[in-house]
C-alpha cells in the first residue's frame, strides 16, 4: 500500500473512534445502582398533657395508602385513643377508629388507611381527676 | 477511488452502530385519569338519610366511598355501628334542584379509614353518595364521608 493511502486509512480509523466516543449514549439505566437503604417509615412522636374531660390531638399526612400504627407509650391511666380526620374548623378530630387503653410497647391501633390528612387524638374517658402526661408514637407510610 | 469508498463505508458503519435508540418514536399515550377526593361532613339522625352530589368528569377509574368517621356530637370517641353507604344518580326537579338520590350500589359498614364501597360510574355525569341509618343509631351523630372519583 502506498504511504499516502496508509495515512489516509489511519485517519479514517481515528475518525471512526471519534464518532464512536462522541455519539455514545448517555443511558443512566446502565449504571450500577448502589445498594438500596431500608425504607424508614415516618414516625411522629407526640408528648403532651391530658386534662380531666379534655382532649389532645395532632394532625399528620399520609402520602399514600398504608397502615397507620399508633402506640400510646406511657400512660398509667386508661384513656381514649383514636385516629380520624381533622375537623375542617375549630381544631380537633372526627374519629373513625378508637380504643380505650393504657400505655404499651406494641401499637394499640393498627389500621389500613387511604392517602390523606389524618389526626390522632387522646381523650379522657371521664375518669381523670388531675392532668396526666402521655407520649404516643404514630408510624405510617 | 477504492480507498475513498472504503473510508465512506467505515464511517457510515460506525455512525450507524453508535446511534442512540432512546428517542420514543410512538405517539405518547393519553393522560391517565386522576381521582379527586371530596369530603362531606354533616349530622345524621336516627333513621335518617343524607346524600351529596358530586360530578364525575372522566371515565376509567372507579368511584370509592369511605365512611371515615362516625362520632358522638357531645363527646370524643367513635360510634362503632353499621351504617349503609351508597352511590347513585341524582334526582332533580324541573328547576334543576337536587331533590334526591336513586341508589344503585350500597353496602353496610362500620367507620374506617379506607374505602368501603367502589363502583365504576359511567358515563361522566353527576352522581350522589348516600349515608343512611339502618336502625343502629340511638342518637344523632357527626359523620364524615370521603368520595374519591375521577
Amino acid at each position: 500500500m502506498r504511504p499516502r493511502a496508509t495515512r489516509t486509512l489511519r485517519m479514517a480509523w481515528a475518525l471512526v473512534g471519534v464518532v464512536l466516543v462522541v455519539s455514545g449514549c448517555g443511558d443512566e439505566n446502565n449504571r450500577v445502582a448502589a445498594p438500596s437503604e431500608p425504607i424508614q417509615l415516618p414516625e411522629e412522636l407526640f408528648s403532651s398533657t391530658l386534662a380531666p374531660r379534655g382532649t389532645s390531638s395532632r394532625s399528620f399526612t399520609l402520602p399514600r395508602a398504608g397502615t397507620i400504627a399508633v402506640t400510646l407509650v406511657n400512660s398509667d391511666t386508661t384513656i381514649g385513643l383514636g385516629v380520624g380526620l381533622p375537623r375542617t374548623s375549630g381544631g380537633g378530630c372526627r374519629l373513625g377508629v378508637a380504643v380505650s387503653t393504657g400505655g404499651a410497647s406494641a401499637p394499640q391501633i393498627s389500621v389500613q388507611a387511604d392517602p390523606g390528612q389524618y389526626c390522632v387524638q387522646v381523650y379522657d374517658l371521664g375518669t381523670l381527676t388531675e392532668p396526666i402526661a402521655f407520649s404516643l408514637k404514630v408510624d405510617h407510610p | 477511488m477504492r480507498l475513498t469508498a472504503l473510508i465512506v463505508f467505515v464511517l457510515a458503519t460506525a455512525a450507524s452502530f453508535s446511534a442512540c435508540d432512546d428517542t420514543p418514536t410512538t405517539p405518547s399515550a393519553p393522560a391517565a385519569p386522576t381521582a379527586a377526593t371530596e369530603r362531606f361532613d354533616a349530622i345524621i339522625d336516627p333513621k335518617g338519610l343524607n346524600y351529596f352530589a358530586f360530578g364525575v368528569t372522566q371515565s376509567g377509574l372507579p368511584t370509592t366511598v369511605n365512611l371515615a368517621s362516625l362520632a358522638p356530637l357531645d363527646r370524643p370517641g367513635v360510634v362503632d355501628v353499621n351504617m349503609q353507604i351508597g352511590l347513585g344518580t341524582t334526582i332533580r326537579d324541573d328547576g334543576n334542584n337536587l331533590i334526591g338520590c336513586e341508589r344503585r350500589t350500597t353496602i353496610d359498614t362500620r367507620p374506617g379509614l379506607s374505602a368501603q364501597l367502589s363502583d365504576m360510574l359511567t358515563p361522566a355525569a353527576n352522581y350522589c353518595a348516600t349515608i343512611a341509618d339502618i336502625g343502629n343509631l340511638k342518637e344523632s351523630v357527626n359523620f364524615s364521608l370521603r368520595v374519591s372519583h375521577p
